[in-house]
Formats: structure tokens, C-alpha cells, sequence
């Protein structure tokens, strides 16, 4: 039976970490607007979570800055590891290593945690913000839009009505299928192969990762829910086929492989988990937003994961557009107006763009396989290395926080 | 050409005739929609500090509403508005938005100098964009003045008469960035500020508040500044 239509400033659809922080963020600024969440999953199952998902994700400071304001980093806290150091290499050649050291800038670059303990951490403080009805378990039926608002029917029984509907439900958004958004898009030939990693020496919080011609290989400081910190979150990537044969290769390969592929810092490698493979594509929409729509995190761009920087890009997809309707919702403008959304879409812009062309660039220089590029690589790494202003740009922005570079005079 | 009205019929017509655009955020009327983000900020932040009464209870009245875009956001937030404009037509789309947005707003296709007659009297006024289009704009505000009940505030924006008017607001906007449409605007119809505060202050009212309404192209967006060179928007009060 459907019952009676219900009215909402904006409707958001997936509770993903853009989805959290943008209805926490939005909220806590607003805390009279209407806003809805639907959810395609039962946010019990998120809560329970897929034991058997061992992909992690790295929390820039930035990001941590925003869950603390937003009350749920100290649920969060315990299940992360702080990265105090990252090491990066050019195909694991001892002397060409970069690294980055925590002392420089006198706190964690960020913070690593399994996907799986974020979702239901974030799932879980969804439930707890009040006044925002949550639609779990949901389907959309039908989404139907007219010059003033957007109508969704739910499960053959809800009807939503709204002035905005945002989409944050990830790199597959139905939202941004339906609505047929622009989407540029480009697989990278790349597969990535993740799992965890036991080995003999603790990683003290040293993140690594090696570039090599077929792609990245990291290890992330991971700490299992023992407390134990000798195992590493691991992200191989490579070319398709030889990353499927991988999956398919026994554990004894896999881990001579890496031992041959890693620093002798993490001593010998012991075991590795169960093995799950993804396939890696860069995608943007054209535009973020249509009349009474608007795209954020991985259903608005997703990139390659080799800077750990995808969820951060959500985050602050989500907090900037929550503390812009926020404003706009206080000078009683249309909310879904396509005016409203272009001008968030032109703050966006810029850090989206450096985004996308930072860890492109950075796929694409250590894909170059000649021995002059290779060559050029360390020779970049010495040089940042010694360059403190260069090195405090790179850690800035792996943290997240707004830099510009500066120039050495004044105006 | 000049009726019995304050208003000038080619004016009329040029915005009637235009006026199934109103709501179309990327045509002919696109830099009227951004600059209303920074207008309605400049106005909500006088209407917070002016008035302590229930937003229900504060009267406003926009005259020259053309197609409601800025009674819609203050009905919105809950004040009392009802807009008047010299183009039927312009008020019929005004009419037509506000009930698609299920909002209700008053709109009455009517000038200034009946609402006056009829003795009404409002807390708020807003004259935007407008004196620039009527042939006298000193008897505008005049009669605009003698609307407001005590303690009432007159909102106000036009553009400025200097160099930078006349290529950026005309040549510029009219012709290479189509902001407005071509002949929207005259160079000799624009007001110095200064000009304002004259007509102000020979009914004991006075400027209280002025700013820029300026374009950043850096940023690509219209911000309020304190740069009154082009556009601006101002509040006046009466004085003592």
C-alpha cells in the first residue's frame, strides 16, 4: 500500500563515508532542515559487516579533523593505525627511497582502517543523528522530476518528495545512471590484488609502497583486532591477467613474490589472507550536478588508489557541499536550484582537478618503463627529498589540507 | 515612452516579452539568479538585526518583482511578502513559480502609486533593480518612502554612473557575456550613490547601509565587497 507523500529538503542516497559526513555535517549546521537517507542495504548488515573484506582505507588528518567534529572519531580510534611514516620506492631499489617522516610536521600523515569497521562505525552513528528519517533495506522503485522538486517511490510504498536529491552511493550510483550524467571514464589496465600480510617485524606505522612499470605495490600499517601490528594491509597492482593469476597462485608464490618485493624493514613475510581482486578505471562526470541533483565522492570521480586519497576526495565533497547548503538553506534559497549547485561545483573544482591530475600523473610517470624515466624518478626523489618546501607541499597534500605553493617573494 | 504611471512603457513591454525566462537559471536572466545569493545574504543580515517580531509579522513588498526570484527565498524563510510589477506578464510566471514551489506569495499586477492610495503601509521595501528602468526615479523613492510604517527599511539596488558601468555593466555584460539582454540597460538612467542619498535625505531618511555587488573572476562569482563602482546594494532608514 503507498502511503501519504512525504516532504523533505533533500534526499540522500547511500550511507558511505560522503553520505555520513554530509547528513552529519549538514545537521549538525542545520539541525531544522528535513533531509532523508536511503539505503540499498539492511544498515544492520553494515553494522555486522563481511569479516572476509580486508580492504582498507587511509583517513587523511583532514578527514580525521572532520569525524572528530562531527563526534565519531573516538569510535573510530581504536580500530586505526597511525601512519608515522611513509616510504615510497622506485621498484624497491635500496637507494632510491623516499621518505617521509611524521617528526617533519609533528603528527600522523593520517590514519588506516579496515573498510568493512568503518562502514558499520559510520552505519551505527547514522543511526544516531536525530531528525534524519533513514529509509534502510530500500529500493527505488521510481524517480520522477519536475521543475520544482524530485519524487521517489520506495520499496512500492514510500513517496518521497524533495527539492534535492544527492547522490553519494558510490562508484556504480544508480543516481548518476538514472540521470544519465556524463560520466569520462578509463580503465587503467591495472588490476589490484588485496589482502593482509603477517610478517615478522612490526611495521611501526611505516606505510610503503613501491612503484613499479605495471603498477604500485603497498603496504598499509594495519592492526588486527588483537592489537597485534605486525600485519600489513597489502594493495598489489598489475596487469589484469597476471593479477587474476595471483588470486589464483598459491599463498607459498604470493609470498615469495613479495619478499621479493618489499624492504627488509617488514623482516620475513609470513602468511597472507584471503585474496580479493578489483579493477582499477579513473572516472568524472562532466558536470557534478543537474537541476535537482547533485553527485558526490566516487559517484561524482574515483581514481586510482596508489595516494590513498579517494575517500578524502568524498569527505571533502561532502562537507563542502553540506556547509554550502547550510548557507544557502539559511538565506531561504532553492536548495536544488541549478545555481546553487554551479556554485558549488566551482569551489569543488579546483581541488577535484589537482586531485585526478596528481595521482594520474603519478600512475603514469611510474608506468614509463625506459631507463631515462627511471633514472629521472630518483633523481626526483633526491631532489624532494632535500627541497623542505617541495616535501612540505607533497605532505600537505597527502593530509589533505588546502596548500598553494608559495612563492619566495612578496606582493 | 512615458504613462500616467512612473513607468515607461518600452520598458515594459522589452521585459514582458522576455518574461516566460525568468526562471531559467541559464538564459537570459542567468546573472540575476547569482547575484541574488549575495542580495538576499546583504538583506537577511539587515532584516535579523532591524526586526525582533515574528518573520510572519514583517511586512515586504517588492516592487518590480518581475518573476518572484527574490520573494520566493524570503517567503521561504517565513516573511509576510507580496510583489507587485508593471508587466502582467511578468507576474502571471511570478505567480505560476510560486505555486509549483508551494509557496504562497501575493502578486498583484500593479504600480507602486495604487499600492500607495490604498494607504497600505509595509516594514520592508524593496526597490531592486528597478530605478534604473522608471523614468523618475526621485519620485520612485519618494513614494516608496511614504509606504514604510515607522521604523520600516527601504532595500535598494542599482547600478553606479561611472566609466567602469558603462564597459563592464553594458558593453561587456549586454554584448560579449550576454548577461543581460541587449538594451537592458541605459548608461544616463544609472545613479551615483550620492545622487540616492539625496532623495533620501529630503525625506529625512537616510543611507544606513551600502555595498558592491561585485563580480570575482578568479572565482567566477558575485560576492558582496566594498567596491560600489558597478553594482550595488544599500539600505536606508529614517534618520533620528
Amino acid at each position: 500500500m503507498i502511503t501519504s507523500l512525504k516532504k523533505f529538503d533533500c534526499v540522500l542516497v547511500g550511507s558511505g563515508p560522503a553520505g555520513f559526513v554530509f547528513a552529519a555535517s549538514l545537521l549538525q549546521k542545520d539541525p531544522s532542515l528535513h533531509i532523508a537517507l536511503i539505503e540499498k542495504k539492511s544498515l544492520k548488515a553494515i553494522i555486522e559487516g563481511n569479516q572476509k573484506d580486508h580492504r582498507t582505507t587511509t583517513l587523511s588528518a583532514y578527514t580525521c579533523d572532520i569525524l572528530t567534529s562531527l563526534g565519531v572519531w573516538k569510535d573510530l580510534e581504536p580500530h586505526t593505525v597511525a601512519i608515522k611514516e611513509i616510504f615510497v620506492t622506485d621498484q624497491n631499489k635500496d637507494s632510491s627511497g623516499l621518505t617521509f617522516d611524521e617528526k617533519d610536521i609533528g603528527k600522523p600523515f593520517g590514519y588506516t582502517i579496515n573498510n568493512t569497521i568503518l562502514r558499520g562505525i559510520l552505519a551505527k552513528a547514522l543511526k544516531k543523528i536525530d531528525n534524519l528519517t533513514i529509509f534502510d533495506d530500500s529500493h527505488i522503485d521510481n524517480i520522477d522530476r519536475t521543475i520544482s522538486n524530485i519524487r521517489i517511490s520506495l520499496n512500492k510504498k514510500w513517496r518521497l518528495q524533495t527539492s534535492l536529491l544527492v547522490g553519494a552511493d558510490g562508484r556504480f550510483s544508480q543516481i548518476r545512471q538514472h540521470f544519465k550524467f556524463n560520466l569520462d571514464s578509463k580503465p587503467y589496465k591495472q588490476s589490484a590484488l588485496v589482502s593482509l600480510v603477517d610478517h615478522e617485524k612490526p611495521h611501526n606505522g611505516t606505510a610503503f609502497e613501491a612503484f613499479y612499470p605495471e603498477g604500485p605495490i603497498a603496504f598499509l600499517p594495519y592492526k588486527d583486532t588483537a592489537g597485534k601490528e605486525s600485519t600489513s594491509a597489502l594493495v598489489f597492482c598489475g596487469e589484469p591477467h597476471a593479477i587474476l593469476a595471483l588470486q589464483k597462485s598459491t599463498n607459498t608464490f604470493v609470498l615469495e613474490l613479495l619478499q621479493s618485493k618489499v624492504p627488509p624493514l617488514f623482516g620475513k613475510v609470513k602468511k597472507v589472507y584471503n585474496k580479493q581482486v578489483f579493477d582499477l578505471e579513473i572516472g568524472k562526470v562532466k558536470s557534478v550536478y543537474q537541476a535537482r541533483v547533485v553527485l558526490i565522492g566516487d559517484a561524482a570521480q574515483y581514481i586510482h588508489p596508489v595516494a590513498g586519497q579517494g575517500l578524502n576526495l568524498s569527505v571533502r565533497d561532502a562537507k563542502m557541499l553540506a556547509t554550502h547548503l547550510a548557507n544557502m538553506a539559511q538565506l531561504g534559497l532553492d536548495l536544488g536550484s541549478k545555481t546553487i549547485l554551479a556554485a558549488y561545483q566551482k569551489q569543488r573544482h579546483i581541488d577535484i582537478w589537482s586531485m585526478i591530475g596528481l595521482t594520474h600523473s603519478l600512475v603514469r610517470l611510474f608506468s614509463l618503463r625506459n631507463p631515462i624515466a627511471s633514472c629521472s624518478r630518483r633523481m626526483g626523489f633526491t631532489i624532494i627529498n632535500n627541497l623542505p618546501f617541495a616535501k612540505n607541499f607533497l605532505m600537505n597534500r597527502a593530509m589533505g589540507y588546502k596548500t598553494s605553493m608559495r612563492f619566495p617573494f612578496k606582493k | 515612452m512615458e504613462n500616467a504611471y512612473n513607468q515607461d512603457v518600452d520598458e515594459i513591454k522589452k521585459f514582458s516579452d522576455i518574461s516566460d525566462q525568468w526562471w531559467d537559471e541559464k538564459g537570459t536572466f542567468k546573472a540575476l539568479h547569482w547575484i541574488t545569493i549575495p542580495r538576499v545574504q546583504f538583506i537577511i543580515d539587515h532584516l535579523k538585526e532591524s526586526f525582533s517580531k515574528k518573520l510572519k509579522n514583517i511586512q515586504c513588498l517588492d516592487v518590480g518583482c518581475g518573476g518572484g526570484l527574490l520573494c520566493e527565498p524570503l517567503s521561504r524563510l517565513g516573511y509576510t511578502i507580496k510583489g507587485i510589477d508593471a508587466s502582467a506578464k511578468a507576474i502571471s510566471v511570478a505567480a505560476q513559480h510560486a505555486t509549483d514551489m508551494e509557496l504562497s506569495i501575493e502578486y498583484i499586477n500593479q504600480d507602486l502609486s495604487d499600492f500607495k492610495v490604498n494607504g497600505s503601509k509595509v516594514d520592508v521595501l524593496f526597490l531592486l533593480e528597478l530605478l534604473e528602468h522608471v523614468p523618475n526615479p526621485r519620485s520612485l523613492v519618494h513614494d516608496a518612502l511614504e509606504c514604510l510604517k515607522p521604523g520600516g527599511l527601504l532595500f535598494f539596488s542599482t547600478l553606479n554612473r561611472t566609466w567602469k558601468s558603462y564597459v563592464l555593466g553594458i558593453k561587456v555584460a549586454e554584448n560579449i557575456l550576454k548577461w543581460a539582454p541587449k538594451g537592458a540597460h541605459s548608461y544616463e538612467k544609472f545613479l551615483k550613490p550620492s545622487e540616492l542619498q539625496g532623495y533620501f535625505e529630503e525625506k529625512n531618511f537616510s543611507i544606513i547601509d551600502i555595498k558592491g555587488l561585485t563580480f570575482n573572476i578568479l572565482k567566477g562569482d558575485w560576492s558582496l565587497s566594498d567596491d560600489l563602482t558597478i553594482n550595488y546594494i544599500g539600505v536606508a532608514k529614517k534618520t533620528g
